[in-house]
């Protein structure tokens, strides 16, 4: 647990998961349609490690946040916490979970009830959902602000009163404040300016680490995932297209999605982005025309694909562990005759 | 709040007059001169007298004393249907509204049926059942209006559904009623406030309109007394008054009373109390002193913006945001101009456009475009020069697209105003516009309706848009900040393939880099940077730019914190009279702090940057985490 950050050693220590998704689907119904949100996502955490989320948008990886945190139904598939199934839960039981699962979302100014004072926001769920005494409120309160870096005297303000990023602040004070063990960051850095989100960045990665969190931090800005993350998912169209050892997936990716994701990325670096945008150039790239939610049979990325074969049309790619530790669906780069033997040849051979 | 709310002037009377109406009501036994029903024949129908000093009116009864005594009534009556209404309307408005489905339909059609039938014949009826309660005609008008506030507080309470409080009061696992009270209707209050006083004022008339046709109680009430008065309005049309007045003028407070509240409630936390100022200097906007800059000029530029100034009332003071930005641009070059939220980036294209917002306003600063000289607080010549020779990309292409009208008509419509096009060559200019933007059917889009495009396609509508008047600058805005990664990369191609004069605004540094030759590097308000690209990134001059590249993420050690800036950007009317980012900056001494610092020109290459201590910066330590 002592080495929080992955390297390009594929074994990972042998616990459990903490959090499990298995096969995951999530239809939405909008305006008459259906929607396949997520496609069949496999993704897990162990205990005390992150686990970074990235995509597009429409990717489904906020789909997939909120099925964790209860908010959306699962269509198919199963979560598992902690051992025990996380979906089709009663409120009560999402009540007892609350304690141990929580959020910290993209919008500061959102997140936090305009009318009502920071203190009442942050021991609300001490006070009401766990029944916590005012004087035990007031003390954890104080130590969580102090850990956060702010003071008490923010208790009795209104969220008008703060700038995103002492909001962003505080959001992670709420969150944090009944101790869980799962926590869930949804673009929880991406509105905020450069030089505070660069403070917050530091200040989830201090206490993730102090307090052994587990952490599913989905964000579109791939450095700051690379930077936070043990791990890396990529999601298209719902689908996971790879998956492995942050460092493995950000500085040597596989499946084209991802090499085009990275290259798309532009760096504050003259030399690099040059180099980044001649790759990517090269590389050209097919028509983007077609509907990725609506090819069910295909690769979820054959209509934006340099690459594509022939069988990139016909049969979905799963995912393929690979000896670089990643695991990836790809028919071109990561053909089924690359795989190697490990557990996770079981999530890839379901179907 | 009820502080706030005693702020208030009009409110403040207004309650004033109807707690003084509700006090004499209730005392009317104890002050009242007469019994309501009390005759003094002798003087009937008379003006206003010692013995009756708001006259008399038929049979002699006093005026004043039947006022007191019918006020009791119309209390009672309108507090009866105002709870009736709140009691019925707020509860499944909220209930309607949160759960939505099945609930929310069940509510929607039974409200759909109340509101079919006509109020006041149910009241009517109410009171043929039983006459002369007006209790239960009350009640009844209370319940019949409900439903009108139950759907009020639906689509109020809907909006509110989708926020993040509240989804982040359901991932706390708390209550539905826990949440509905303490989250939803809080938020929803100040309509429930504004509805509640309108149908006050409507509960009121009804009663009085009660009194009036004789079908109410049999107690004296102000509407009897307006109808007694109507009836006698020639031989005594002074008798209209006294009541007349009490009544307008009840409803009149009952309006302003909950304007009032509303008011004092949502300003309860919506204040921004203004953090207390570290500058001595009163006036904001003299806080920026004039600096004397190193004149910095590219050679024969197309383009020259010089001691831009703009001003916005912060609180009611007179505040400056952009102070003294100047800035060139050569023919065919992109410049970018990056910063954070503050900094003034987009204050200065609007400023630019003549376009500021609100209380904004260019308090100094020229603009010379070519060989002609703009004042830019001269904003009508600057509007002249819109569209056509300079023209804007921004961050959002939906909202800068009409959504009920197709691509071609739009796009016609710009190049009609700013060509001598016509007919079959404004077609062939669409296309020809919808190809340079690199998209692949323009035929096809060109028949769309912006729904049904994609966030990247649109931008790139809207950038041909902004091409239709063939304008030689482009002011580009956050242009890509809105899209995902890979459609930025190929609408930044896009731009960099126009061959334009581009001044990109932006606030990520890997965009700037990828697409502009120079830049300029804005801080809460100011140039502190200027100079190419490799120069400012690769070995920048400024502390602020340096501390700004070393936090970004890209350039992190894994494992090891980044090394962040403390603090933030200092609010207009906080900003000091010295550098202003001094209480940031691990290189800051006593002397930063004293006296404006002037931009000078970097040694050994074509910059400037706004500090002291530019030697320092390459060596810069303690840059906190």
């Amino acid at each position: 647990m002592s080495d929080l950050i992955a390297t390009a050693t594929p074994a990972a220590p042998a616990a459990p998961p903490l959090i499990e998704v298995e096969n995951l689907s999530v239809v939405y119904r909008s305006k008459g349609r259906q929607v396949l949100a997520v496609d069949k996502a496999s993704l897990a955490i162990a205990r005390g490690r992150t686990l970074g989320l990235v995509g597009e948008s429409g990717s489904g990886k906020s789909t997939i946040a909120s099925v964790i945190l209860g908010l959306v139904p699962a269509t198919s598939g199963s979560v598992t916490f902690d051992g025990a199934p996380l979906v089709r839960k009663t409120r009560a039981q999402r009540a007892a979970l609350a304690r141990r699962i929580q959020a910290v979302f993209q919008d500061p100014f959102g997140s936090m009830n305009p009318t009502r004072k920071i203190g009442e926001t942050l021991g609300e769920m001490l006070r009401y959902n766990l029944q916590v005494s005012a004087a035990e409120v007031a003390v954890r309160l104080e130590s969580i602000l102090a850990e956060v870096g702010m003071g008490t005297e923010v208790l009795d303000r209104f969220p008008s009163q703060f700038s995103g990023g002492q909001l962003q602040r505080l959001a992670i004070a709420r969150a944090l404040v009944v101790e869980p063990e799962l926590i869930v960051c949804d673009e929880a850095v991406s509105s905020l300016d450069l030089s505070v989100q660069a403070q917050v960045i530091n200040l989830l990665a201090r206490l993730t680490k102090a307090r052994g969190l587990t952490n599913l931090f989905i964000s579109h800005d791939l450095s700051v995932v690379t930077y936070l993350s043990d791990e890396i998912a990529v999601l298209f169209a719902g689908q996971v297209v790879e998956r492995g050892p942050a460092a493995q997936v950000a500085y040597h990716p596989t499946h084209p999605y991802t090499q085009a994701l990275v290259l798309a990325a532009p760096v504050p670096d003259v030399q690099a982005q040059a180099e980044r945008r001649a790759s990517r150039l090269d590389r050209g790239h097919a028509d983007q025309a077609g509907d990725a939610h609506a090819l069910r049979q295909s690769c979820p990325f054959a209509s934006r694909c340099p690459f594509i074969i022939d069988i990139c049309r016909s049969e979905r790619p799963h995912l393929v562990a690979l000896p670089s530790g990643a695991r990836v669906a790809c028919h071109v780069n990561a053909p089924m005759a690359m795989g190697v033997m490990t557990e996770a040849s079981e999530e890839t051979g379901d179907e | 709040m009820i502080k706030r709310f005693f702020h208030k002037p009009l409110a403040v009377i207004s309650l004033v007059w109807v707690v003084t109406l509700l006090v004499l009501s209730i005392a009317a036994p104890l002050i009242a001169p007469y019994g309501p029903d009390q005759q003094d024949i002798m003087h009937a129908l008379e003006g206003p007298s010692a013995a009756h000093p708001l006259g008399t009116g038929v049979l002699g009864l006093d005026v004043l004393s039947r006022l007191l005594y019918g006020g009791r009534v119309t209390f009672l009556s309108t507090a009866i249907s105002l709870v009736a209404y709140l009691s019925v309307g707020t509860p499944f408005g909220l209930l309607a509204g949160y759960r939505g489905g099945l609930t929310d339909k069940v509510i929607l059609r039974v409200s759909d049926i109340a509101y079919a039938i006509p109020g006041t014949v149910i009241v009517l009826v109410v009171l043929a059942v039983r006459p002369g309660d007006e209790d239960a005609a009350m009640i009844a008008c209370g319940l019949v209006s409900a439903p009108s506030l139950a759907r009020v507080v639906r689509s109020a309470t809907i909006s509110v559904r989708e926020e993040l409080f509240i989804r982040t009061a359901v991932v706390s696992g708390l209550s539905d009623v826990h949440i509905l009270r303490k989250h939803v209707l809080p938020t929803v209050m100040g309509t429930v406030i504004v509805h509640a006083a309108l149908f006050a004022t409507a509960a009121i008339g009804l009663e009085t309109g009660l009194g009036f046709l004789g079908v109410g109680t049999r107690q004296v009430t102000w509407g009897q007394l307006v109808a007694e008065a109507s009836k006698n309005l020639g031989n005594q049309p002074w008798l209209l008054l006294p009541s007349g007045f009490i009544i307008v003028t009840f409803i009149l407070a009952f309006g302003l009373i909950g304007d009032g509240l509303r008011d004092a409630t949502a300003e309860g936390y919506s204040v921004r109390q203004l953090p207390v100022g570290r500058s001595t200097v009163k006036d904001g906007s003299a806080a920026v002193a004039a600096t004397a800059d190193a004149d910095f000029a590219v050679a024969e530029p197309l383009l020259v913006v010089d001691g831009l100034s703009v001003a916005f009332d912060i609180a009611g003071r007179p505040t400056t945001v952009v102070a003294g930005v100047s800035f060139s641009l050569r023919p065919g070059e992109i410049v970018g101009v990056v910063g954070e939220s503050g900094s003034g980036k987009s204050v200065t294209i609007a400023a630019m456009l003549g376009l500021l917002k609100g209380t904004g306003r260019v308090t100094s600063g020229t603009m010379r475009y070519g060989d002609r000289d703009y004042e830019l607080s001269d904003v009508k010549s600057l509007a002249a020069l819109r569209g056509g020779r300079v023209a804007l990309i921004g961050q959002d292409p939906m909202s800068a697209l009409d959504p009920v009208f197709t691509v071609r008509y739009q796009l016609a419509e710009v190049i009609r105003t700013h060509t001598d096009l016509k007919g079959a060559a404004v077609d062939a200019r669409i296309i020809e516009l919808l190809q340079a933007v690199r998209l692949p059917d323009p035929e096809l889009v060109a028949r769309s309706y912006p729904y049904q495009l994609s966030g990247g396609m649109a931008q790139r509508v809207s950038i041909a848009a902004a091409l239709a008047g063939e304008p030689e600058v482009i002011l580009a805005d956050e242009p890509t900040t809105a899209l995902d990664v890979t459609v930025q990369a190929e609408i930044l191609d896009v731009l960099r393939a126009l061959g334009k004069t581009v001044v990109l605004v932006t606030h990520d540094w890997g965009v700037l880099v990828d697409l502009a030759e120079r830049a300029v590097v804005l801080y809460a308000g100011q140039v502190v940077e200027q100079g190419s690209i490799a120069d400012i990134v690769g070995d920048p001059k400024h502390p602020y730019t340096m501390a700004l590249l070393r936090s970004n993420p890209y350039f992190a050690a894994p494992g090891r914190p980044l090394p962040a800036i403390s603090g933030a950007v200092l609010p207009p009317q906080d900003w000091p009279a010295g550098c202003h980012f001094a209480d940031r900056c691990p290189l800051a001494h006593p002397e930063c702090a004293t006296a404006p610092v002037p931009l000078v020109v970097t040694t050994g290459r074509a910059g400037v940057t706004r500090c002291l201590f530019p030697e320092d910066v390459s060596g810069m330590e303690g840059v906190s985490a």
